[in-house]
């Protein structure tokens, strides 16, 4: 049995109790009986795994004695019966060593050692990024994401991966079986709060990070957008309609904060995504140059019948429903997620800033198939001399001088 | 709407209708009244309901008079409402609601001057169907 503990868990526990001659504490267990695994908890998880509880016990003593396999735990378990439910025990030398092992109950009722892995500290996750990415500046940015579908969703966790310490999460919507097939969140978040899915699904890969979750529509909430948007250093708004970018466009100009914004269009058959930078072209400028199409993809009723004009049938809401493959997304993902870590690492002297010159278009185009505007493209083949499906595009938007929104 | 973009929008209009708008606040719902006046002379008011997220929403647009219109045919234009082949939307509390912008064509550089233009179009549009019986896709397009 291989047995994880936090060891900033136990810190926190030693600091609070102050050094006392015998300590104990109860804990929880999640145990993966056949994979030998368990997690160790002496607080309450942010997010509880999908695996069997179990009763658990830390015992803080002085007395290196008891650390030492067998006969002298037995020995100690003899004298300070431990109680029939407690599986595991995880035992710790003292207040100023952290070394610990741990026992848990096999089969055969017997107290078994088992292996302990201790999870150092929230740096740890990040240590393989360090080199590439500024992981402590990173950790002190704060990213507003509005939109928590198969765009939001996946960006949120990249960015979490890459050491973000901060997010807002604005969506009013909930998991519905029509997005599990693209959404990183699976049929146990069924119905759900996608701002309550996704925080976990972040926490998962890092527990440090601060996740706030706003179960509201943007536009009718735009006095609590514009305060996240105040505190963050980047916006990424990745919603599935026009209302609400231009309402995130126009605070994100007004508040000067740099914004990505990225969207699919008519099953995916390509897409693109855009970058404000604060004293460059906003959103509303790219509308006049005939860039910025208007064929988003549509993939759910609710979506279609919002669009669409009043005299539309049902049939032809239902029609205009359009989804692509969750394949086809990701490209479009990665790319929103690369132009986020950029604008978060500006100033940083690391192999990721050389990127600042080849991402310094702000507007980027992406064709996953031969379709619908991308339908006179030539096959890719092998030249590079023209444009073609799986390329990436970067297109210099001119500053509207006349501009409504940025130029006043 | 903030102060800035009531200015802007203010002056562009006054410099293309000059008196014959009106800007009306009741509580926190903003309008604009503009009286029209089609090329045969004769006289209209719409009503542009300004959305509170207005540049990013698209404006509401009411024919308050005449309180009704009537086609070639001489239905009431609110009863076959919505229609496509009008350019008119659901009528709200049974006035007239005109189609002006798609919500795919919306964007925030559209001025209010530029959607009471749109209005003064569809006027126009409409005393030609009079005439000829012909939709209003046939003037404005699709």
């Amino acid at each position: 049995m291989r047995v994880y503990f936090y060891e900033e868990q136990l810190r926190s526990f030693l600091r609070e109790s102050g050094k006392k001659e015998l300590l104990q504490a109860c804990a929880v267990v999640y145990v993966f009986r056949a994979e030998s695994v368990a997690h160790f908890y002496l607080n309450p998880t942010p997010v509880s795994p999908y695996a069997e509880q179990a009763k658990g016990l830390l015992l803080v003593s002085p007395d290196s004695m008891v650390m030492d396999e067998g006969e002298n735990f037995r020995q100690f378990c003899q004298k300070m019966p431990l109680g029939n439910d407690v599986e595991f025990v995880l035992l710790v030398l003292g207040a100023d060593d952290s070394s610990a092992v741990c026992y848990y109950r096999d089969r055969a009722d017997c107290f078994v050692r088992a292996e302990v892995v201790s999870v150092k500290k929230k740096g740890d996750f990040h240590s393989r990024s360090r080199g590439l990415i500024e992981v402590d500046s990173l950790a002190r940015k704060s990213v507003c994401i509005i939109g928590l579908g198969s765009f939001g969703a996946p960006i949120a966790l990249e960015l979490t991966k890459s050491g973000v310490g901060h997010l807002a999460l604005f969506d009013p919507d909930r998991i519905e079986p029509e997005n599990i097939n693209r959404h990183p969140c699976g049929i146990n978040d069924l119905g759900r709060l996608k701002v309550d899915a996704v925080r976990e699904l972040v926490l998962r890969k890092n527990p440090s990070i601060i996740v706030n979750a706003f179960p509201f529509d943007v536009n009718e909430h735009l006095g609590e957008l514009e305060a996240q948007i105040e505190q963050s250093d980047l916006v990424v708004c990745v919603t599935d309609e026009k209302r609400s970018r231009l309402n995130t466009n126009q605070l994100v100009v007004r508040q000067s904060t740099p914004a990505i914004f990225s969207r699919a269009i008519t099953r995916a058959a390509g897409g693109d995504v855009f970058c404000y930078r604060p004293g460059g072209p906003c959103l509303a400028c790219l509308f006049g140059q005939g860039l910025y199409g208007n064929a988003d993809e549509i993939s759910t009723e609710v979506q279609s019948r919002r669009d669409a004009p009043a005299y539309m049938s049902n049939t032809d809401i239902g029609a205009r429903i359009q989804a692509g493959l969750s394949v086809d997304i990701l490209p479009i993902v990665q790319m929103s997620v690369k132009l986020a870590l950029v604008e978060l690492s500006r100033t940083t002297e690391l192999p990721m800033s050389s990127l600042e010159e080849d991402l310094s278009m702000p507007f980027y185009i992406w064709a996953n198939r031969r379709e619908l505007i991308y339908e006179k493209w030539l096959p890719m083949k092998a030249f590079y001399n023209r444009n073609s499906i799986m390329r990436w595009y970067g297109v210099d938007v001119c500053k509207d001088n006349e501009c409504l929104c940025c130029a006043v | 709407m903030d102060k800035q973009r009531y200015n802007i929008e203010y002056a562009i209009l006054q410099r293309n209708f000059p008196g014959r708008f009106l800007f009306k606040k009741k509580g926190q719902e903003l309008s604009l009244d503009m009286g029209m006046k089609t090329s045969a002379g004769k006289v209209y008011r719409i009503e542009i309901r300004i959305p509170r997220d207005y540049p990013a929403s698209v404006p509401i647009v009411l024919l308050n008079y005449p309180d009704t219109l009537r086609t070639y045919r001489g239905e009431l234009l609110a009863d076959i409402s919505p229609s496509h082949a009008m350019h008119t939307l659901a009528p709200q509390a049974g006035v007239l609601q005109l189609c002006h912008y798609k919500l795919e064509n919306w964007h925030p550089n559209v001025t209010l001057y530029k959607v009471a233009l749109k209005c003064l179009i569809w006027l126009e549009a409409y005393e030609n169907h009079l005439t000829t019986g012909r939709p209003l896709t046939e003037y404005l397009g699709v």
